[in-house]
Formats: C-alpha cells, sequence, structure tokens
C-alpha cells in the first residue's frame, strides 16, 4: 500500500511539475495562464511563445529523461551491472566523434552535413561494432559487452582528439555540444523522439520480468528456461537506438541513466510492478527541472543541462545512500 | 519406460583441452546420483550440460528418450531444475520474486503469473518452509535460508529431475546437512530423479542411491557404496590416504581422512 501511495504521488507530482516549471523561463507564465492557453489556444504572442517555445521543450526534456532512466534500468538489470548507463555501449564517443566530424567537415573540406545527423548516425555505428566485437561463439558476454564498450569508446575519442586539431575554431560549439543542451528543441524533436521512447517503454514492460531474471545470472536464466543472448541483443539494441537519439537532440546528458534507476530501486524496491514506470516518471521529472534550472537560473545565459543534471543529482543520490545504509544497518 | 537420463561418451572442452573425456552414466528414474571427485573434475561442467547451460558438448545427453542439443531452454526448464553453488542475484530481491522465477518456463511473453503460477509458487515455499519470509529480501536471509529459497524455486518448476551442484558445500556442516537433506526428501517425496555433486564424500554415501566418482574427466567408479567405496578409490580419487570403517548410523562405509 506504501508503494501504491508512493507511486500515485510520483504520478501526479509529474504532471503537476510538467505544468509548473512550463510556467518558469525568460518569459514567465502563471499557472491560470498556462492552463488557459492549453484549453482555449488563442492566438495572441504569449500563447504562441508557451506552445511552440515552451512546451515542446519541457516534454522533449520529460521523454529523454524518461528513455534515459529506462534504458540505464534496462542495462543495468540485463547486464548485471550496477554501473551500466546508455552511454557505456559506445554511444556518448560515437555521437561526439560524429559531431566533430560534422565540424572539421565544415571546416576543412566546406561539406555542411547536420551534425545532429552525424552525431546519431555515429552513435548507433559504435553500438553496433560494440556488439559485434563483443560477440564469440554466437554469446556475447556481460563482460566483453562493457569492455568492448569501453574500447569503442577510447578509440572513438581518439579520433575525437585528432580532428579537434582541424576543427579548433569550433571547439566552443562542441564543448557546449558535448555537455548538453535542450535549448533549439522544437515540436518535430518531441514528434520525432516519442515513438521510440514509447516503443522502448513497451517492449521493456513486456521484457521485465525476464530482465529481473537475468540480474540473478545468465547461467540461472537458461536453468529457467530464458534465452539470455536474444534478451541481450534486444535491450542492447533498443538502448542503442533511443539514446542514440537522444544524444542527437540535446547531447550528452549524463546522471540521469545511471542514479535515477538506483534511486527509484532505494524507494520502490527491485522487483516493483512500478518499477519502468516509477524510472520514467522520476527521470522525466527530473530532467524537467534541471532544464528549468538550466535556462532560469541565470537567465537569459543559459547553463549546461549535463553540469546541472550531476549538480542537482548527485546530492541527492547520496543522501539517499547514507540513508539507506543507516535503515540497512538498524 | 526410458531412462530418466541417458547419457553417453560425453565429451567437452572449455578450448583447451578436455574437460570431460567420454562419461557414460544412466539414471532410473527417482533414482538419487551422487558424483563425486576432486575439484577440476569435471562434475560442474557434467550438470551443467544436463542443465542445457552448455550445448556445445560431443557425445549424448538423452533425457527421456529427448536429445538435450534439439530441445529449447523452455522445454528442459519444464523438465530439470538446476541448484547452483551460490545463487547471488546482482540487485536485492525479495524470496516471494525469486521463487517465482521457478515459474518462468511455463508463462507466456505477454503474460504475467497465473492463478495456478502463483498456487505453485506458494505451495513450495510452504515444502521448502520459507513461506514465513517470502516479502523479506533475499539478502537479508541466512545462508540456510537462502538455500531453501533456492529450493522453492526448483520446486516451483515441476519438473522431473533436480540437478544439484555442491549445493551447500559453503555452508557449516549442520546447515549443510540439514539443507541438502530437506532437498533430497523432497526429492523423493516427488520421485524427482536427481543428480548431485557433493563436496562431503559421506554426505553422498549417506544420501544417494548410487555413486559416480570422476577423475581428470572420466569415470572412476561407479555403483552402490557398499559394493565401489575402498581405500583404493578414495586414494586414486583424491589422492589422500584414507581409512573406511562402518558408519554406525546407517551401517554404511564411513570414510575418514587420515
Amino acid at each position: 500500500m506504501k508503494r501504491v501511495a508512493a507511486f500515485l504521488m510520483v504520478l501526479l507530482g509529474s504532471i503537476f511539475m510538467l505544468l509548473l516549471l512550463s510556467t518558469l523561463g525568460t518569459v514567465s507564465f502563471s499557472l491560470p495562464e498556462v492552463l488557459m492557453i492549453l484549453r482555449d489556444r488563442p492566438d495572441t504572442v504569449r500563447a504562441n511563445l508557451y506552445m511552440n517555445l515552451r512546451l515542446p521543450r519541457v516534454l522533449i526534456a520529460f521523454f529523454i529523461g524518461a528513455a534515459l532512466a529506462v534504458s540505464g534500468e534496462g542495462l543495468q538489470l540485463t547486464l548485471k551491472n550496477p554501473l551500466a548507463v546508455p552511454y557505456i555501449i559506445g554511444i556518448s564517443a560515437g555521437a561526439s566523434f560524429g559531431a566533430v566530424f560534422s565540424l572539421f567537415l565544415r571546416e576543412v573540406a566546406r561539406v555542411s552535413i547536420s551534425l545532429e545527423l552525424l552525431a546519431l548516425v555515429f552513435a548507433v555505428l559504435a553500438a553496433f561494432l560494440t556488439y559485434y566485437i563483443s560477440r564469440r561463439g554466437g554469446t556475447a558476454s556481460v563482460t566483453s559487452l562493457i569492455l568492448s564498450g569501453v574500447i569503442i569508446s577510447f578509440l572513438f575519442n581518439a579520433a575525437v582528439t585528432f580532428l579537434v586539431v582541424f576543427a579548433w575554431r569550433n571547439i566552443i560549439t562542441l564543448h557546449f555540444w558535448s555537455l548538453g543542451s535542450l535549448s533549439a528543441t522544437s515540436w518535430d524533436d518531441v514528434l520525432k523522439f516519442m515513438p521510440f521512447a514509447v516503443v522502448q517503454f513497451i517492449a521493456f514492460t513486456i521484457l521485465r520480468r525476464k530482465m529481473i531474471i537475468m540480474a540473478a545470472g545468465e547461467e540461472h536464466a537458461i536453468t529457467v528456461g530464458l534465452n539470455p543472448e536474444r534478451i541481450k541483443a534486444s535491450v542492447f539494441f533498443l538502448v542503442a537506438l533511443t539514446a542514440s537519439i537522444a544524444v542527437s537532440i540535446a547531447g550528452l546528458i549524463g546522471f540521469v541513466g545511471l542514479m535515477i534507476p538506483h534511486i527509484v530501486r532505494m524507494i520502490f524496491g527491485v522487483d516493483s510492478r512500478a518499477g519502468l514506470l516509477a524510472n520514467s516518471l522520476v527521470g522525466g521529472a527530473f530532467l524537467m527541472v534541471c532544464d528549468t534550472v538550466a535556462r532560469t537560473l541565470f537567465q537569459p545565459t543559459e547553463l549546461p543541462i549535463g553540469a546541472i543534471t550531476a549538480l542537482i543529482g548527485a546530492p541527492v543520490f547520496i543522501y539517499l545512500l547514507r540513508r539507506k545504509e543507516v535503515v540497512g544497518s538498524g | 519406460m526410458g531412462k530418466a537420463v541417458d547419457i553417453g561418451n560425453l565429451r567437452f572442452s572449455y578450448g583447451n583441452g578436455d574437460v570431460l573425456n567420454g562419461i557414460d552414466l544412466s539414471v532410473e528414474r527417482g533414482e538419487v546420483i551422487g558424483v563425486l571427485g576432486q575439484n577440476g573434475s569435471g562434475k560442474s561442467t557434467m550438470l551443467k550440460i544436463v542443465a542445457g547451460i552448455f550445448k556445445d558438448y560431443r557425445g549424448s545427453v538423452n533425457v527421456f528418450g529427448k536429445e538435450i542439443v534439439s530441445m529449447s531452454n523452455r522445454q528442459i526448464a519444464r523438465l530439470i531444475a538446476y541448484l547452483p553453488q551460490f545463487f547471488t542475484p546482482s540487485f536485492d530481491l525479495k524470496v516471494k520474486t525469486i521463487v517465482s522465477f521457478g515459474r518462468n518456463p511455463f508463462i507466456g511473453l505477454m503474460r504475467g503469473l497465473t492463478r495456478d503460477d502463483i498456487e505453485a509458487v506458494n505451495r513450495s515455499m510452504k515444502m521448502a518452509d520459507v513461506h514465513q519470509f517470502s516479502e523479506r529480501l533475499y539478502s537479508t536471509l541466512s545462508g540456510g535460508e537462502r538455500q531453501r529459497s533456492v529450493i522453492a524455486k526448483a520446486l516451483a518448476q515441476e519438473g522431473e529431475i533436480l540437478l544439484m551442484d555442491e549445493f551447500s558445500a559453503h555452508l557449516d556442516p549442520g546447515h549443510s546437512q540439514k539443507v541438502t537433506k530437506i532437498a533430497l526428501e523432497l526429492a523423493r517425496d516427488k520421485h524427482l530423479t536427481v543428480i548431485a555433486a557433493f563436496h562431503d564424500v559421506n554426505q553422498a554415501v549417506g544420501m544417494s542411491d548410487r555413486l559416480l566418482f570422476m577423475k581428470e574427466g572420466k569415470v572412476v567408479a561407479l555403483g552402490r557404496a557398499e559394493e565401489i567405496v575402498t581405500e583404493e578409490l578414495m586414494e586414486t580419487v583424491y589422492d589422500a590416504s584414507t581409512r573406511i570403517t562402518e558408519n554406525p548410523i546407517n551401517k554404511k562405509p564411513l570414510v575418514v581422512f587420515s
């Protein structure tokens, strides 16, 4: 019962927060005004500002936060590794390479290909390489998956360093991109990303029981009738695709995929039926808060959201970790 | 009626040298086979092959007339339950959740546990005497309670064969004896066929119908304890000198390591 109550609180809290946080910004709105805009859709400058800039931004923050947290939860359980994050499989390094490659092309070859597109292509490529390298004799062991993710990341990062020499004039663009930002997002991004987030969520809901079985070891999973390779591959590629698109839209946003699943587990337990939904709600709400801080703290200057997620998230996580220890030993 | 398990000329290698060098073993339905041998003799590997964990073996492993390699993991799990030496989930789970893993071979992709599944889980928890802490987290249990939870998980599979891989070797002698006895008594009640690797020779002698001694991936001796347990065999299998006397409790051979 306590968990149901906690879950309802999180659900209502997220919706309320979505509305509340959307009022804050360089142009601020009141809550009744927001409700009026959503209901009547008036054709005013303020209403347009809200509907076309503020609302999609808050929504994309929610969906990206939700998808990263769900991705992290899926990977951590399936790979039986509490440190697994969507970026561990090479995605972040691949995306960085794509971004710097786009700058390099512009600088050296005078060819202009969208930074977001190349980031997406190379993020997916890096994830595929990671999976391909780790596979031997039809199986990709958890250790070799993580190791090959680390190696692919090193490779792409080294390539980034080389290219930076040529694209040094744009280094600041690259730097800001790598810290993550939702400042240039639009409805297009929301519509592009939402289907992937939703498909991943549904697939993980179906796979969740199996993921928890996987968390008790692959040999164990086989002895209760699972096919670990199939589950690992499904989870891996769903995460690779979703996280790559998230990175191409918003840059590298760390922390969410690592810590939110841990925080949710501390509150709800690993085997809670609401675990996945709680992850998406807490992850979504968390990124909305971080983005609001990023755009309002020193407005009109925006802060990189990747730094905010760590600054807000780390202390919360440390607090929960300490409290849990106290509860556990008492 | 076919054999429960029929292993013929079983060979297996992890890549460098054979770990199993032609094992032959036939197990009757309802029989309890105790497997003994030094660390690295191939006991665990053999059990893992029968459990369907390693499928790239040579030779044949028949279970009720069907070759293991031709069966899906799900089909195998409906027949065979496997108790590992350690069961260590990376994340903290409730006992109830762990026991319910045993129902996985019966659950469809889009469906959760049915009422029948939940009843099977509850029944298994009662039999293994863990129902009183079904809501507790696995990490908060003692070693013996943990192994009883894993027994409940295996019972929930409602299969025909139970494999035990030095299941209680890490427990103290008292708990080891108790937990193994619980598992084997439940297995006998349900007429399960058991192949169990033992750490302790005398425990194996006391609890098994027949014993299989292994060394370097080969069968050294197979038969009833009274017929095969000799000081020479112990010397061959364990490279240790022993004295054999009669166990005053069960009148079977008692191996004393000197």
